[in-house]
């Protein structure tokens, strides 16, 4: 005897069900989502190190506080050697912002005059472009300075998200136990099923773009610091951290460091294709070495489906809709794919 | 008559249904030579599950997420209206989806008021991450267990065989 088989609007329903939910735990937890999704990384990245500990004979929760204060040691003693850098770097960028898009209004005028004298009549590119630059100098602007206001106010997530963590680290289990046994009967093996397929892959998927970032953000940083650029690590942590969005971050990547080299008043040819050829090579290494080794095999989506999910998602929530487009996609293709499959009876009863 | 499912589901995993659980795992062939703190730590993620009179625990075709052992009760594996096995406390089924993504290929159902606990694949795959050597030691016996099967079934087919 099978299970009686489901239409695929029922599966479909099932799944926006899924979506609603979702979407309404987002919205309660908006308040604290920074420590959370840290803390789930943290977490993530702990637990391994926790078993390990629990069979060398030490209780969950001694093992959890010792990897957390060793965690935080680590972290305050590079932030002591870290933080003044990247802020002396940032303050350096915000007193440059004027003479940056005073450099480039200049580049606009002088590139107007050659082409007015080369074509013989009047292109005023300044003023053409005036408003896009007055756009990109507020936006410049107010990045530099909701980049360190953000700083101070990761503050509170740097204190929840260890709390909460540690409490992940000792629950989760037990939470997850219990609330599989509050599952029906009849379909408590297909959710946990599906509930392990898309943890796997999303945890796979997150290590890999973590890891995949740290080195882009690594190779960027040592390339630009050996061409000579100024603010490398700002700019070598900006390539790692843009990295994470899929073809068009590595573009956005090259912007402030190209126009960092243009707007010099001692422009230099060589440090233009320095730059260019510091982001070519991180993207070369990504796309033969990080992507196949780390990235390949963790989602299973169509380049074009990730374009566009990337692009419609982003344009409905912004930064957090760009980050997390792919892992939604991968966890809604596992969840589509297992109830219909699934829940209608396996793919033998689909046919029967 | 089983508890109310939410809350028996909730609040009935104590220390000594723990204990009982574990030490019922151990006797199965399945966790030969497997210490029994280690059997204890793996029953502490299992997942119990009630299950009344009648009641399917799979269907032939579902997706199966991994092997149940009967802690209290009987159930009846059937294919169509065949009778394959009859199983009882301290027996194990469904252990084919340890290994394998594949369908369940025969019914399980339960002839009287039972309780299982489920050992999934998930759990066997992140057992065998943490402590390979003991998790490789269950593969081994899972292994065994599924030659011997394998060989009844064609013993089976060989004498059915021989007597058309």
């Amino acid at each position: 005897m099978k299970h009686p088989s489901l239409t695929f609007g029922r599966v479909l329903l099932i799944y926006l069900l899924i979506v609603v939910v979702l979407a309404l735990l987002l919205f309660l937890f908006s308040p604290v989502l920074l420590p959370v999704i840290l803390a789930l990384l943290l977490s993530m990245l702990l637990a391994p190190l926790v078993h390990r500990l629990n069979r060398a004979g030490l209780s969950d929760a001694q093992a959890i506080i010792i990897l957390l204060l060793f965690l935080a040691t680590l972290f305050s003693a590079l932030m002591y050697f870290a933080i003044p850098l990247v802020l002396d770097e940032l303050s350096n960028l915000k007193s440059r912002l004027p003479e940056m898009w005073l450099g480039m209004s200049s580049m606009l005028e002088q590139a107007s005059e050659r082409l007015t004298s080369t074509l013989g009549f009047v292109i005023d590119l300044p003023q053409m472009l005036g408003a896009l630059v007055s756009k990109m100098e507020s936006w410049g602007t107010s990045l530099v300075v909701n980049t360190a206001g953000l700083l101070s106010q990761s503050l509170l997530s740097l204190i929840l998200a260890p709390l909460i963590s540690f409490f992940l680290l000792r629950d989760y289990r037990s939470i997850r136990t219990r609330l599989f046994g509050l599952l029906p009967n009849d379909r408590f093996e297909l959710i946990c099923l599906l509930y392990f397929r898309v943890n796997q892959q999303l945890q796979r998927y997150v290590k890999g773009i973590l890891l995949q970032s740290a080195i882009i953000a690594l190779v960027a940083t040592v390339g630009f610091y050996l061409a000579g650029l100024e603010m490398a690590i700002v700019f070598g942590l900006l390539t790692g951290v843009l990295n994470i969005i899929p073809y068009v971050g590595p573009l956005f990547a090259m912007v402030p460091p190209l126009l960092l080299v243009l707007v010099n008043p001692d422009f230099e040819p060589f440090m233009l294709l320095s730059v260019i050829g510091v982001v070519l090579a991180a993207q070369l290494i990504d796309n033969l070495i990080v992507i196949p080794a780390l990235i390949a095999n963790t989602v299973n989506l169509h380049p074009l489906t990730v374009l566009l999910g990337v692009i419609i998602v982003g344009s409905f929530f912004g930064m957090w809709g760009v980050l997390l487009a792919i892992p939604f996609m991968a966890a809604s293709k596992i969840i589509i794919n297992g109830l219909y499959l699934g829940l209608a009876g396996s793919e033998k009863a689909v046919v029967d | 008559m089983l508890k109310n499912n939410l809350w028996g589901n909730l609040f009935h995993k104590s220390g000594n249904w723990q204990q009982q659980c574990a030490s019922l795992w151990a006797a199965t062939p399945l966790f030969e030579g497997i210490p029994q703190r280690e059997i204890h730590a793996l029953v502490a993620d299992m997942i119990p599950r009630n299950y009344q009179t009648g009641e399917y625990i799979f269907h032939d075709g579902d997706q199966g997420a991994g092997a149940a052992l009967i802690v209290d009760g009987e159930i009846d594996i059937r294919s169509g209206e065949v009778v394959l096995a009859h199983l009882g406390k301290g027996d194990f089924f469904g252990e084919i989806a340890l290994v394998l993504d594949v369908p369940r290929t025969a019914d399980a159902v339960a002839v009287m008021d039972t309780q299982c606990i489920f050992f999934l694949q998930a759990e066997l795959d992140a057992w065998l991450s943490r402590a390979p050597y003991y998790a490789g030691r269950l593969s081994k016996n899972l292994a065994n267990v599924l030659a011997q099967r394998l060989t009844l079934a064609n013993k089976a087919l060989a004498q059915r065989g021989e007597g058309q």
